[in-house]
């Protein structure tokens, strides 16, 4: 193996899961997003002398994967069902492992930009600054999306006002 | 007032993250399976660049179009779509006739854009193995017959493994595709090899060959 090949191995073992948990945060679809992140580190590795000097590889990938994603073979399947084939309809709140429905739930209805801020921040750890850069948006409009998101996840982590409160 | 008044910003997106992570996952890839698709992919688009630019091979530039951003492969009036790995024919009541050449590098995107066009629903993938559990059934979506005409034997569940005979003539009807599904088709590059299946739509994985 080449040292550019082992360059290349080494970067994806380290990128594969932070990436492919970046992707479906945003589409929802584990196998959509496991599809759509193999094609952008294909495309990474076609490419791997421009992306290796990338300021944020990680990021390019993720980027590349959700540009993947508007390919017209998605686009035909229509509407998409985030999770589909999981079982959802637990009550909410964290169950086995920490998986929280209604929390997931909360996530996949935000406007796709907050997905996108929020899975850039939380899985590949990327400051305002970067994730603004990658996203091609101001700096601003980053802290915006984050904020509007982080408060309507915060409103869905509140329960339900209990009997006591009532009482 | 409740308990989640009190979370910070760290804390919600800690939630949000504890929560994703503990969704499934396949397992990651082999990276060779993964650089041999970003090869292929370099091939092709260094193919297409230089067929593209002679214009006597321009209708050959049409059927790797699909490299560049899901284009289609020539389609004559008869509905036949004909490349140098494939040719789709439009049949009777709804059927397609697949006939695989595999004299040269298949382009996954041409072929899966084909079936399309003759709505037959399919993902294919190079270098790599999808699969449903449990398996949907396949049985009578396709029939196979060898270049000298005999049959090949019916394609059941567990078939996905069985690599297709080049020069086979596949007959395909969409129609007794179960809802939610697809045909799968995975592509060896090295070998020239072409596995098929049928996956459900929602529900599959993929990995090395």
């Amino acid at each position: 193996m080449s040292n550019e090949q082992a360059e290349f191995a080494e970067f994806f073992q380290a990128s594969w899961e932070p990436c492919l948990r970046a992707v479906v945060a945003v589409v929802g679809s584990p196998p959509r997003a496991e599809d759509q992140v193999a094609e952008a580190f294909a495309r990474a590795w076609a490419s791997w002398r421009k992306v290796s000097r990338h300021p944020a590889p990680q990021a390019w990938v993720v980027r590349t994967a959700l540009n993947t994603g508007a390919s017209w073979w998605w686009r035909r399947r229509g509407r998409e069902l985030p999770l589909a084939g999981y079982d959802l309809t637990a009550p909410g709140g964290p169950g086995h492992g920490g998986l929280d429905s209604t929390l997931l739930t909360a996530l996949w209805s935000l406007p796709a930009r907050q997905r996108e801020v929020i899975a850039l921040r939380i899985f590949l750890d990327l400051d305002t600054g970067t994730i603004a850069s990658q996203l091609g948006i101001e700096a601003g409009t980053v802290r915006m999306h984050l904020s509007r998101g982080v408060a309507a996840l915060r409103r869905e982590l509140a329960p339900t006002p209990t009997s006591e409160a009532e009482q | 007032m409740n308990v989640h008044d009190e979370m910070s910003d760290d804390e919600v997106l800690r939630a949000a993250e504890r929560s994703l992570s503990a969704i499934p996952m396949a397992m990651r890839p082999d990276a060779r399976v993964i650089m041999a698709r970003g090869r292929a992919r370099r091939r092709r688009r260094l193919t297409g660049l230089g067929v593209a630019g002679t214009a006597a091979a321009a209708v050959a530039a049409l059927s790797v179009a699909g490299v560049f951003g899901g284009g289609s492969a020539p389609v004559n009036a008869a509905g036949t779509i004909r490349t140098a790995a494939f040719t789709l024919v439009k049949g009777p009541n709804g059927t397609a006739k697949l006939t695989l050449s595999l004299d040269r590098q298949l382009n996954p995107t041409a072929l899966q854009h084909a079936l399309a066009q003759d709505g037959i629903p399919a993902l294919v993938r190079i270098n790599a193995f999808c699969s449903s559990n449990p398996e949907p059934s396949d049985s009578g979506v396709i029939s196979i017959q060898l270049p000298d005409g005999n049959p090949v034997l019916p394609p059941g569940p567990g078939a996905a493994g069985q690599p297709v005979p080049r020069g086979a003539v596949m007959v395909i009807n969409p129609a007794k595709l179960t809802a939610g599904t697809e045909l799968n088709f995975n592509y060896l590059d090295d070998s020239h090899e072409l596995h098929f299946g049928v996956i459900d739509t929602n529900s599959y994985t993929c990995g090395g060959g």
